[in-house]
This record gives C-alpha cells, structure tokens and sequence, in this order.
C-alpha cells in the first residue's frame, strides 16, 4: 500500500490514539498544570495542516515517546507527505521529492511514483517528474494504469510535445506508443494544411485512448473555420480537469466570435490566450487595449481619455479612434485641446458646435443658443444651416413661448427673445422643400390664430399640393380660423385621394352646418334647410353626431313647423350619444341661432333635470368636456350658465376612473373657466392616485388659491416651483403653461412673499383702481426686487453684449423684459440703462 | 448609442445606395427570425443615416458614448482566420499540462 492510500485509515487513527494520549495525560495531572505532550501537539498540527510543525513536534515526540513510535511513525509518514504537497505548490518541486523520500523511509514503503510524478510536473522538472515513474516501466499499459485517469492523457500529451523519455516508459509494442505515432502524424498532416488526411487519421484514436481529447480538441480545430456548431459541439465534451480544456476554451471564444465583453478573454488561463490571439488573427496587446477601452466604455471622459492615447494607434485605425473620440467631446469638453493636438485642429464651425452641443448637454439653452448662432456664421451650406435651426426650434426653452410670454419672463433660458416660429421659418429659407417644418409651421399659426397661419397654409400647400399631411394641417389650421369654404376644399381634396378619411368628412359636414347657421343668421332658413340636407347626406348613418339633426331641429322650429322640429330632436335623442351630451348640443344650437327661448323651453328643463338626475361615467365626462372646450372658444355662448347647470353631473364625477391625461385636461377645462370648487374635487382625487406627478399639486393650490398666487402660500409656491423643475418632462404643455401663468402672477405679488414690501396694510382694491401713474409710483419694491436679477444677467451677457456691440443690447433686453407685464418698455429701459452706467462693456475702451 | 455607420459598415461620406446595400447585406445576414435584436439595431441604424439630410443631421447633433461592438466586429471579422502551427499548438499543450492539475491516474 502507497503512502498516500494510507491516508484515510490513518485519520480514523489519529483520533483512537490521541484520545489514548489525553485520557493518559488527565490521569496523572490536569491540562492547566501540565506541558502538552509533543505527541499531541504533533498531532494537532497535523489535523490542523502545518505540516511543518508537525513534522517536528512528532520527531520529538518519537524521540520523547519510545512506546509510541509505531504509531508516531505512521503520522509523521502523513506530515512528510503534506509538507510535499505544500512545497509542490509553492513550486519546490526538488524539496518536495525529499519530503515523499523520507515519507518512505519511514514507513520503509516505496515512495508513490504517480504521486511523485505530479509534484514534479506541477513545478515543470518534467524530465525528473517522467523518471519518477520509472517503477511502473513496462507495467503503465498493461495494469490499466492508464484507462480512466489523467496519468494518461498528461504523458500522452508530454509525448506530443517532445519529451521521448515518456516512450521509454512503454513496451515497444504497447497500444500508447501506435497512438502517439498516429496523433504525430495527425499534427503533421494539420500543420501541412491536409485537413482531410488529419480527420481520417484521427479516426484511428480509439475513443478508450489516452489521445481521446487530443482526438476531440484536433477535430474541433480543423472544424472551427468551416462546421463552427459542429465544432463547439466537441469542445463541449472535453472535461474540466483535462490538460485540453484551456485550450478548448480558448478556440470556443474564438468561435464564438462574441466580443462585446473583452472580459471573457481574461476568463482564459493564461498560456492559451495566444491561442485564441492566434485563431482571430489579432496580438494580445490589441485585446488588451479593446479590454481597457471597454472597461471604461460608460464614462465619456474616460473613454474619451483611452481613445486619446498614443499607443492605441498601433491597434487600432488613427482616423476610426477619431471618429469615435469626436461624439465624446461634448461631453468631454475639457479634453478638446488635447485632440487637436492629438488629430489635428478642429475648425472653427466644429468649435462651435462641440461648445453648443456641450452647453446644451448642461442644460444651458440660451447660452448654446448664443454658440449655434454664432456658429451659423462660419458656414455657408444652406442645409446644415436649415438643419441647425430646426435644432434651435426643438429646444424646451422655445417650445411654448409663442403661447406663453409671461412664463418667458422669468424662464431661465430664451433671453434673446427668440422664438420656436422665427427658428422654423429661418430653417425654411434655408431648405424650403422640408415638409416637417411646413406643417409645423401650419400647426404652431393656427395655434396662435396668426394672420400668419394663412401664408404658412398657402406655401405649403403650393410646394406640396398632394401631400396628406400637408392638406390635413392645412384643413384644420383653416378651420380653426373658421374659414369654411377654405376648410371644405381642402377636405375634399383629402376625400378625393381617401374617401374614409373621416375626420375631412367630419370638417366638410362642419362647414356646410357653419354655412347653414350663417343662412339662419340672414332669416334665409330655406338656404339653410338645403344645406343642412347636404351636411346629412355627408354624414354617414353610423357616425351621426346629431349636431345636423339638432340644427335642422332648430331650421323647422324657427319656420314654425314646430311638429317637425320636435319629430328631428327626437331623432337626435335616439342616437347613441350620451343624453346629457345631446342636451348640450341642443342648448348650445339654441344659443348660436338665437332661437326665442319661449320655442325651446321644455328643453332647457330637460337639460336642467337631466344635470341633476343622471349618473355621470368616463366617456360622458370626456365628451361633455370637449363639447365646453369647443364653446368655451365662442364668447356669444352663455357656457358658464351651462356649466352652472352641469355642475351636480360633474360634482359626482370625480372619483370616476379617469387617465392621468383625462384627468389633467378636465383640471385645465376647470381651471381654466375658474370653477375652482369642482378643480379641487378633481385635483384631490388626482393627487391620490398619482402622488409622484405635480400637476394634482398645482390644480389643487390653484384651487385652494382661487387661481390667484397671491392668496398662496409662499412655501407653497415654493415646493410648486420644485415640482414644476422636477417633473418638467411629464406635464403636458398645457398643464405647464397654466403652471407658469400661475407662478408668475406670484411672482408680481408682495402678499405672498417672505421679504417685506411696502406697507402691510395695503389695501388691494386701492391697489387694483390705481390708474397708471399711481401704479409706476407703487413700482418701486415690484423693481427693486427685479434690479439684483438684471445686474446678475447683464453681467452674464457679456459676451452677448460684445457681439451686439453693446448697441442695441439694452434696447433689446428692456424690449423683452417688457413683453407680457403691465409696466411699460421706458420702466425697465431706464433701470438697465443705470445698470449699464455701472457694468461697462470690458474693453470698450480698446475697441474705440 | 451604436454608430449607425460602424453599424452599417460604411464611410460617413457614402451615398445612399451604397447605405442601402449595405443594410439589406446586414439584413440578410443577421434575419429578424434569428436575430431579433442585432436586426432592429440595424433596421434603426439605416433609418437614422438613411437620406443625406437625415447624415447630415447625426453628424451635426449626435454625441455622446459610442457603442464599441461594431468597432470590435470590425476588427475580428476584417482578418482572416489564423491557423496555428504544429510547434506552437506543443508549446500550448506543455503549458497546459504543466498548469493542471493531475487528479488521480
């Protein structure tokens, strides 16, 4: 029996003898008093693996011990052979052979020559690790020494690799030494490019061979380029503890060809990352250099920093690290000197544009806005100019200020007074062919109302007289500004390419029932009666609103056919609309005809009653929503009366379940219109649900507040302003607009906030009747308190001021700090003008 | 975000043909059926640089971190496959024997 077969029998010893050992030792005095003997210290050294400890204190003890020394010997056997291992490891293979050697001599056993041979393999004295095995000379193929384990499959790999004296081990006519001829001739015929030859001898390998993995690794590799699955296949069933296995992996990363993490080469043991360096065709040092470059992929300015070095170029293109390395810079700025220096020198245009992009990503609009300007410029190519401007328009800073001057004067960004609509049409000078901005343009006119939507609808529909979209804005922008006639052509012309276009269908039906209520208003109620007949014949029998039927209602009503009037309300009841709905579709045709109420009076009780009695649900609200919103627009229509009416239907509508964009628009409806008791209902339920979005917030202050910001809180409009910053992105525009109409009319107040202006007990309706020369005296604190704000811009605008030539600048800014207040240009022109006096232009002197 | 052009394999000065070569090569290659998701970034790839205003527009405002997988596919697929010699798969395989651990026979 080895020495190290013995190993389990002696642990179930070592326990026996040592309680022997104690149980002796607390006969004669207890462990306080007495020294341990060596035998047990020995002992517990090594249970404890200090093999090296051990090893002495049980050379002392057998010294100590002469009774023990059987079994004293038999555990220092063990140590010796631990201390082997341990040295093995540490690559002491020499002092490692001498501890298996005195091993032996102890136990006069032979020293286990496998076990030797893998202590000198492991610190690579291969030769002296083969003649270790000389004892089994003859006997490694015979015994089945080499079936099953990796003795086998390491000398046969150590064969392959040169080393003869492993043949020596094998009697001339051993199945090892024909294996290893056939695996030679496998790696020759592989070297030689005779892949075929290699596959058909590999065939010869038995799979009960110690060459079994050299066969599977050998097939993978000539299967790699052509058979990859097949391939990956065998690689597979090479085990882990195989001398094969790093290698394997290595030829499946290679196959696998999934580099987006470099990091897996760094899972290869290193000897076979040449292999797989190797198979790519790449060298170690670019692997490393993409490793580096990946570990730092997520932070700009590392990247940025890896790309810049100078080593990278031996790796990889010069001109693709700089077209990789330039997106970076923006938000990289503070390494664009260093790649100037590294690629040569940007132009000026690209300066710009690297700082503008840069400043954008700080969110500084109106400065990047300033750098883009400057930078249009250095160019003259008309469709990066066209493209820079409709980048202009995009930026949030110039989104609503057509709609919303009063929130501009306190905005943070767009002090140049610039204007999504100026960007646009800048952009369409440029590049007149881009339909986008066209109907953009159609789209923010019509919004405004302008005089202008008809020039924008006009050009665009001569540059693209067939194009849908083009008509589709051109029709709505024509009837919002209640142009019908206009509305009518263009939806016809929609009809004329889709025939189920509804919402054209919709808007020529609009326009002949507008064109029949202008025959009613001339008492021609018999053009009115045939256009109606038009606008029903339009209508498709599914898709009625009732609006036809109610005005055709009203026509018969008027020319005293009461019988018919009654017969086509009636008819309009049946439709499947909601009651409610049709009743205020009916008040609202009765108001817009001026039909005398003494005809229609039933009517308006039926209204009345069904307000009160019916029980609201979702697709009611919305459609009574939208049909206010659509008079609301009408200042001849009593829609407040209606909505007084309403008000017990929406009263119970609240804790409906609504979507957060339902529920903000009836919030803004009621906002809006000031029926702030209703808001609150809403709001609340709203801040329930969605306790994280501050729009609930803001219509319930607004309602608190009566709409009024100065009835506010200022903590109040405090945590609003954060919210507002906050959840910018998820308000909708609408929302957002009414958000900072509210907070700026806080901002003109003194009531609310916490610095002291004036007297206290300033009466606010003295304050309101003031006529305009008692009002610019009681400016005083209103401009003390924009003063700090101008300086810190002014002296901010330096640059803006240079460029102007310091001109026009406070012409300009006063303009713009005018627009939407109640004072006049002269207030602010004068305070900036005594700003000026005290910030002068640095270098205006030079200039001169 | 992915380079559309790294993505596509093409030169930030190609045309537009030569852009649509190379996303229907792509497409053939990387089919939505196989590969789902290398084929909808290179179907966003084209839609990005697909027209000259559209090229001109990513060059002009893109920015940010650069996606490296088409860089390194460049770089792997752009060589041929090598083919190691008899002499160095032996240096391997010695390395590989003297570092493993020899388990039992």
């Amino acid at each position: 029996m080895y020495v190290w077969q013995s190993v389990a029998f002696l642990n179930q010893q070592l326990y026996q003898w040592c309680f022997g050992v104690a149980k002796r030792a607390r006969k004669k005095k207890s462990y306080a008093t007495l020294p341990r003997p060596k035998s047990v210290e020995g002992l517990d050294h090594l249970r404890s693996g200090r093999f090296k400890n051990a090893i002495e204190s049980l050379k002392l003890a057998l010294k100590e011990e002469q009774s023990q020394s059987d079994g004293l010997k038999e555990f220092l056997a063990e140590a010796y052979v631990g201390r082997a291992k341990e040295l093995s490891e540490k690559g002491m293979g020499k002092e490692a052979a001498v501890m298996l050697e005195k091993s032996s001599e102890i136990t006069g056993k032979p020293v286990d020559p496998i076990l030797l041979f893998s202590l000198l393999l492991k610190v690579g004295q291969i030769g002296r690790a083969v003649h270790a095995l000389q004892p089994l000379k003859g006997n490694l193929d015979g015994d089945g020494l080499l079936v099953g384990g990796s003795l086998g499959e390491v000398l046969a790999g150590l064969a392959l690799t040169g080393h003869d004296e492993v043949l020596a081990l094998f009697k001339e006519d051993s199945s090892f030494l024909v294996h290893y001829n056939t695996a030679r001739r496998v790696l020759h015929a592989y070297d030689g490019g005779d892949d075929e030859t290699s596959l058909e001898l590999l065939k010869k390998l038995p799979i009960g061979s110690p060459f079994k993995n050299f066969r599977l690794f050998m097939h993978a590799l000539v299967l790699s380029s052509s058979q990859p699955e097949n391939a990956l296949a065998l690689l597979e069933k090479i085990k882990e503890d195989s001398p094969y296995h790093p290698m394997a992996q290595a030829v499946v990363i290679a196959i696998s060809g999934d580099f987006t993490d470099m990091g897996i080469f760094a899972t290869l043991a290193s000897p076979v990352h040449g292999l797989a360096c190797r198979l790519l065709n790449v060298n170690a040092g670019t692997i490393r250099a993409i490793s580096h470059i990946q570990s730092v992929a997520t932070d700009p300015d590392k990247l940025a920093g890896a790309l810049l070095k100078q080593d990278l170029e031996s790796h990889l293109p010069k001109e693709v690290l700089r077209t990789l390395c330039l997106p970076l810079l923006p938000s990289a700025i503070g390494l664009l000197e260093k790649f100037q220096q590294r690629f040569g020198p940007l132009s000026q245009w690209e300066i710009y544009r690297i700082r503008a992009l840069a400043l954008e990503g700080q969110k500084q609009w109106s400065s990047a806005a300033d750098v883009w300007i400057a930078a249009l410029k250095t160019i003259h190519d008309p469709m990066t100019k066209a493209l820079v401007y409709r980048h202009l328009a995009d930026f949030p800073d110039y989104r609503d200020m057509d709609e919303n001057p009063w929130g501009m004067l306190f905005h943070s960004g767009n002090r140049q007074g610039y204007s999504k609509i100026d960007f646009l049409e800048s952009s369409l000078r440029h590049d007149p062919q881009d339909r986008d901005t066209h109907i953009t343009l159609i789209r923010l006119h019509a919004k405004k109302n302008s005089k202008d939507a008809r020039v924008a609808v006009d050009r665009a529909v001569k540059g693209f007289p067939e194009d849908r979209d083009i008509l589709e804005a051109a029709m709505d922008a024509a009837f919002a500004a209640k142009t019908f006639k206009k509305a009518a052509a263009f939806a016809e012309r929609i009809l004329s390419v889709n025939p189920i276009h509804q919402r054209a269908r919709r808007v020529l039906v609009e326009s002949h029932l507008a064109h029949a209520r202008k025959k009613v208003g001339e008492k021609r109620l018999d053009l009115a009666h045939k256009e109606l007949l038009v606008a029903e014949s339009l209508e498709k029998e599914h898709a009625r609103s009732g609006r036809v039927q109610i005005c055709q209602a009203m026509v018969a009503l008027l020319s005293g056919q009461k019988e018919t009037g009654e017969e086509k309300l009636s008819a309009a009841r049946s439709l499947p609309i909601g009651p409610l709905e049709i009743e205020l579709m009916i008040q609202s045709e009765v108001a817009y005809l001026k039909v005398p109420s003494e005809l229609v009076v039933h009517h308006h009780k039926i209204f009345k009653d069904l307000s009160e009695k019916i029980s609201p649900d979702r697709v009611s609200v919305l459609s009574l929503v939208q049909e206010l919103e659509r008079s609301f627009q009408d200042d001849h229509l009593p829609v407040r009366k209606w909505m007084e009416i309403m008000l017990p239907f929406f009263a119970k509508a609240p804790a409906l379940d609504f979507s957060l964009e339902e529920r903000r628009l009836i919030c803004n409806m009621l906002l809006e219109n000031d029926f702030f008791d209703i808001l609150g209902l809403f709001a609340t339920v709203g801040k329930k649900h969605w306790e994280d979005d501050g729009s609930f917030l803001f219509f319930d202050l607004s309602s608190q507040s009566k709409g009024n910001a100065t009835q506010a809180r200022y903590e109040d409009l405090e945590i609003l302003r954060e919210v507002k910053g906050s959840v910018y992105s998820r308000l909708d525009a609408r929302t957002m607009s009414n958000m900072e109409k509210f907070l700026s009319s806080g901002r003109l107040s003194f009531e609310n906030s916490p610095f002291e202006y004036g007297d206290e007990d300033e009466n606010d309706e003295e304050f309101l009747d003031m006529d305009s020369t008692d009002f610019e005296s009681e400016l005083g604190p209103l401009l003390e308190m924009f003063q700090e704000a101008i300086e810190t811009r002014i002296a901010d605008e330096l640059p803006l001021r240079r460029k102007l030539g310091d001109k026009k600048y406070g012409e300009r800014l006063a303009k713009e700090l005018a627009r939407g207040l109640p004072m006049g240009v002269e207030v602010f022109a004068e305070m900036i003008s005594d700003i000026l006096a005290d910030i002068p232009l640095p270098g205006v002197g030079a200039r001169k | 975000m992915t380079d559309p052009f790294f993505l596509l394999g093409v030169s930030r000065e190609s045309d537009d043909e030569t852009i649509r070569k190379a996303y229907l090569e792509k497409i053939r290659r990387w089919p939505p059926e196989h590969y789902p998701e290398r084929f909808q970034a290179v179907a966003q790839a084209y839609s990005m640089i697909q027209t000259g205003k559209k090229r001109l527009s990513f060059q002009l405002f893109h920015h940010g971190l650069p996606g490296l997988d088409p860089l390194i596919d460049t770089l792997f697929s752009r060589n041929t496959r090598g083919r190691p010699t008899q002499n160095e798969l032996k240096g391997w395989l010695k390395e590989s024997l003297i570092s493993c651990n020899m388990k039992g026979r």
